[in-house]
């Protein structure tokens, strides 16, 4: 896994987890932001 | 001045100086807790959740002395010793779990006003059977926490001070549970604002002085010239760590009651700013300490043991008071860690195991009662499990990166979209934990919190899109 090949792989599965898990956080943020919390959305 | 090539592992300090500071900090902490402890209401939402009336100022500083631990002083310097640039950069990422919780921060505070806990959370949300998953995952994160915190303690003390062993770790747990069992969550916010502004004022006086001795020109120079890999950002070990540390804090503030109890325990103005400003704030601590570690990398410093880096550079620069202010730091970012654990821990077991599980027609002040008891008694079992020395902690956190990372997605999921499934929920839990162990030890620790992170946002994703429920969140004002 020392190899620059398999860093770059995981560099780039990290950055992508990472990236979906903050689209999601700031989609769901938006998506609510101004409407009625308990509502249906 | 050049920091002399050969050091022994000795102690930083002379023990009279140690004993003066530790009683010193020790009377403070424990008179101002229990001091701030008797204001209030006297209620269990008051011991719990200090009166659910934080500002912005108690609730940044706690957020921000509760997240940096002995790790972030002594761990971060190690990472930008052996990893350049990308190490202090990587560790500098656990912020981002501060700050990406802001929105989340806002949503739990709306939804559950009256909530008191992440199970409770879990519990309502997914139902019984995701809650025993939650329990075993954030049970295991705990105790693990709790037992690095508490054997760094003493590991810690040991180095600096020359104190034995089981010496030190007695008086920073007996000091960390004193004050919490008498103060609660007022005494643990109040002194960790104090030591929030030890550990940053310290921290920075430390990197001034020593960049003032080691200018940044001078720095980057003997770096290009003895150590250009680690100036690389394609360094293969900088980009193997690079996302762990992101995805590890996303874990463990995502489920973690730590942070829960902050969001519950803050006015409901201030969650957002305080969890984005406490995340920002706590970046520049392993930014300050991982320079630390370039400074001795440029200096040649030869380290018999790497975890001691930061204290051996402090008080080879900046000589006797340098260890002394390295010892303040660690003694106030342990106590500040440890406290808020024990009471977040304790708040959680009392609620969701004592209270709603087995009595629930027990009244407020036995609710009291019994948060007090299972503090006293959270202290007594860390000390019990801390007893026999480990010296690999690092390798224990990394095993819990594998369970947390598996929450991620189905706490933030299960908050924003009615649609969040529970039996994906559980499943999303399962698989991405199992994934995360099966990395840990097949791969490499630092994929574990990774992979685990991925198959559950997967599962969590896929689950849903197959079988989507309609969730009322009316449901959740009863938490």
């Amino acid at each position: 896994m020392e190899s620059f090949a398999g860093a770059v792989v995981i560099f780039a599965v990290g950055g992508v987890v990472t990236l979906a898990t903050t689209v999601m956080v700031i989609q769901g943020h938006l998506h609510w932001r101004g409407r009625d919390p308990w509502g249906e959305g | 001045m050049v920091i002399s090539p050969t050091l022994a592992v000795q102690p930083f300090l002379a023990p009279g100086i140690a004993w003066a500071l530790v009683v010193i900090f020790s009377v403070l902490w424990i008179a101002l807790g229990v001091s701030w402890g008797r204001r209030g209401s006297g209620d269990a939402d008051d011991y719990m959740l200090a009166g659910r009336n934080i500002g912005l100022a108690l609730s940044t500083a706690t957020l921000m002395a509760s997240w940096v631990t002995g790790n972030t002083t002594l761990l971060a310097p190690e990472f930008g010793y052996r990893n350049g640039l990308w190490g202090m950069f990587s560790y500098a990422l656990a912020g981002l779990g501060l700050v990406l919780f802001a929105p989340l921060a806002l949503r739990i505070k709306t939804l559950m006003p009256k909530g008191r806990t992440s199970g409770d959370f879990i519990r309502l949300r997914y139902g019984r059977a995701a809650w025993w998953v939650f329990m075993v995952i954030t049970a295991t994160y705990t105790l693990g926490f709790l037992m690095t915190q508490a054997m760094g303690a003493g590991i810690l003390l040991e180095a600096l001070s020359g104190f034995d062993y089981r010496l030190g770790m007695v008086v920073v747990i007996g000091v960390s549970t004193i004050y919490t069992l008498y103060g609660g969550m007022r005494a643990v916010v109040g002194t960790d604002f104090i030591q929030s502004l030890l550990i940053m004022g310290l921290l920075v006086l430390v990197a001034v002085l020593a960049l003032r001795q080691f200018p940044v020109p001078e720095l980057h120079r003997a770096l290009v010239e003895e150590h250009p890999e680690r100036l690389n950002l394609l360094l293969p070990a900088g980009l193997l760590i690079a996302w762990n540390s992101a995805l590890f804090s996303m874990g463990e503030v995502f489920h973690n009651n730590i942070w829960w109890s902050r969001v519950f325990s803050s006015r409901a103005s201030v969650v957002f700013s305080s969890f984005v400003l406490g995340g920002l704030a706590w970046m520049t601590v392993p930014l300050v300490t991982g320079s630390i570690g370039l400074v001795a990398l440029a200096q040649s410093v030869d380290l018999p043991q790497v975890n001691m880096l930061f204290p051996v550079v402090a008080s080879q620069l900046l000589g006797a008071g340098g260890a002394a202010l390295v010892f303040v730091v660690v003694f106030a970012s342990l106590t500040s860690t440890l406290d808020s654990l024990l009471a977040s821990t304790a708040d959680l077991v009392a609620e969701d195991v004592v209270f709603k599980l087995l009595n629930p027609n027990m009244s407020d002040a036995q609710l009291r009662q019994a948060t007090r008891l299972v503090v006293l008694g959270l202290g007594l079992l860390t000390l019990l499990l801390s007893w026999p020395r480990l010296d690999s902690l690092a390798s224990v956190l990394f095993f819990t990166g594998a369970l947390v990372a598996s929450t991620i997605w189905p706490v933030a999921y299960g908050l924003y979209w009615p649609s969040a499934n529970r039996g994906a929920a559980i499943a999303a839990m399962v698989s991405g934990s199992a994934v995360g162990l099966a990395a840990y030890v097949l791969i490499a620790p630092y994929c574990a919190a990774l992979l685990s992170a991925a198959v559950s946002a997967v599962v969590m994703a896929v689950g849903t899109q197959l079988q989507p429920e309609r969730f009322d969140w009316l449901t959740l004002k009863e938490g």
